[in-house]
């Protein structure tokens, strides 16, 4: 379980302050894959910097099992992130190093283990993210995709209880990033470790996370459970983030349907709803044909939605009630 | 019949090898305290420079006005200025032995600008990452930097062996012996051309092979 507290950070650039934090209150469950969503810019590295101390907060307090981080002495926040790993965009493996020298690098740096127990331990990882072949090739001779999963299992070379991304899929292609999103899923369930990601991709987000905070000029604007926000976003930042992701049914059609006759409801479903003929059944409950005028359908990790934007020829809170007694959240538009 | 340009039969082999092993024994006396001092100090410049691990800007500028100090002294100055110092330090002024404290006075802070830029050059992230992986100061410079700056470090020390070739040429103003030396007692001040074109030669040999096994120690270091 991680908390921070009032959380704040101001950079000095030119002269001038620039606030890369503000008073940030979040609470990360254990066990979860928690997002951090937020543009270029918007404070997401910083913040993420903040949980192993490599950007110290100006104030505030980062409570990781209930340690305070920011009150360790040096020897103690080596300990704390030697059991934080780290995941990052540009890989950061080194270059003169071999793919199995480089996941050893963390076990010498830690110094716990003698020679036979960091091979064994070494090749215990390899296998884990299916690098077993490249051991002895040196970084430049990998793809993007394998170097991340040597900067994975460098990571998680000493049992860490949290692992951070920052940006881990963002320098992949489309293929390599879902292989490596399966891969953090796969180690969140197995390892049962804690992953928090930074991210500016919504669909990083919908695949793998359970809880998302939106994050904005320096603020968390919005947090909860992904199936909430990106279904439901409530602030503006996260309304455009969704809108740009594409996949969500938000009203993107303004001034483009006013030919349309009728009131818009937006209908979410999540779960069992998606697999009732709902729309057909309503529809013939009211008597009224029911107009699907956009909408999405697809998995929020591994929760089943739809979200459908229809035109209702008819009585609105008789449409409303009878969406909501089949477990459907019906909401009017203002057209 | 005319008289041949060059009369070899004037220079004296034995000459030519005792200045060879002079400059050889120079040039690697030099190098390696030039390596020994210069490393630490590019190492410790790099790290107190902006956004570094021990970022110091009133500790960065001293420092690096010391270097620049040093490095803008014509080197047969500071051979003459450093005189008393190299008594000290080696017991005489003259000769093979009092030419290094100087040599390595004039290498050391070039030296040490070469080292920081080639620590430059390392990605910042690899430091992050060595750092978010709990390692202390200490470790990132030697597991992370200077393992990883090698070939930049290796490239470094050829061309300082290289100026240092150039540099111990002027040592004979202080009686260092060598093939510089030799080149400006026999070729330039007593006429003998074929000792110049000779020691020239041998010098040209010197600093070639300095570069060659340079060039190959960096290609086999790189792993780019």
């Amino acid at each position: 379980m991680i908390e921070l507290h009032h959380l704040n950070k101001t950079y000095q650039v030119d002269g001038r302050q620039v606030t890369a934090l503000q008073d940030i209150q979040l609470q990360i469950p254990a066990g979860q894959i928690f997002g951090i969503i937020g543009r270029s810019g918007a404070g997401k590295s910083t913040l993420l910097r903040t949980l192993n101390l490599l950007e110290r907060p100006d104030q505030g307090r980062v409570l990781i099992d209930g340690i305070d981080a920011t009150a360790l002495d040096q020897a103690g926040l080596r300990t704390l992130r030697q059991q934080i790993g780290m995941v990052f965009q540009h890989f950061n493996l080194l270059a003169h190093r071999t793919v199995a020298a480089n996941i050893r690098f963390a076990l010498e740096l830690a110094g716990e283990l003698d020679a036979s127990a960091m091979a064994a331990r070494v090749a215990e990882l390899l296998a884990l993210v299916g690098l077993t072949e490249q051991a002895q090739q040196y970084p430049a001779q990998l793809s993007g995709g394998q170097k991340q999963r040597v900067g994975i299992a460098r990571a998680l070379a000493n049992q860490p209880k949290l692992l951070l991304c920052d940006e881990a899929t963002s320098a992949l292609d489309p293929q390599t990033t879902q292989a490596i999103l399966q891969l953090l899923l796969d180690i969140n369930e197995r390892l049962g470790l804690t992953i928090v990601l930074i991210t500016h991709e919504m669909a990083v987000v919908r695949a793998i996370c359970d809880r998302v905070a939106v994050i904005d000029g320096g603020s968390i604007v919005e947090q909860g459970t992904v199936v909430d926000v990106f279904l439901h976003p409530q602030h503006a930042a996260s309304r455009n983030m969704v809108a740009e992701d594409g996949h969500a049914a938000v009203l993107d059609l303004a001034g483009k349907l006013h030919s349309v006759a009728g009131k818009l409801l937006r209908l979410t479903f999540v779960d069992a709803a998606t697999y009732e003929p709902v729309i057909a059944e309503v529809g013939q409950q009211l008597a009224s044909p029911i107009n699907i005028l956009q909408g999405s359908v697809g998995r929020i990790k591994d929760r089943p939605y739809g979200q459908l934007i229809v035109g209702l020829q008819g009585d609105v809170s008789a449409a409303q009630a009878a969406f909501a007694s089949r477990g459907v959240r019906c909401e009017a538009l203002a057209a | 019949m005319s008289a041949p340009l060059f009369d070899w039969s004037l220079i004296d082999w034995a000459d030519i090898g005792t200045a060879t092993l002079d400059t050889l024994t120079m040039l690697g006396a030099s190098l390696t305290f030039t390596v020994l001092l210069g490393l630490p100090l590019g190492v410790l410049l790099y790290l107190l420079g902006p956004r570094r691990l021990l970022a110091n800007q009133p500790a960065y500028a001293t420092l690096s006005f010391v270097i620049n100090a040093l490095r803008s002294m014509p080197f047969v100055i500071l051979l003459i200025v450093l005189i008393p110092v190299t008594v000290k330090l080696v017991g005489t002024s003259i000769g093979v032995a009092g030419a290094i404290p100087p040599l390595v006075v004039g290498a050391a802070p070039f030296f040490a600008r070469l080292v920081e830029s080639a620590l430059r050059e390392v990605d910042l992230g690899i430091v992050e990452a060595t750092q978010a992986m709990g390692a202390t100061t200490w470790q990132i410079v030697s597991r992370a930097l200077l393992p990883e700056a090698l070939p930049g470090l290796l490239a470094a020390t050829t061309v300082t062996a290289v100026t240092l070739v150039s540099y111990t040429a002027m040592s004979g103003v202080i009686g260092g012996g060598g093939l510089g030396d030799l080149a400006i007692r026999y070729g330039y001040q007593r006429f003998q051309t074929e000792v110049m074109v000779i020691t020239v030669l041998a010098l040209l040999a010197v600093v070639q092979i300095l570069q060659m096994a340079g060039d190959w120690l960096v290609r086999r270091a790189t792993r780019k």
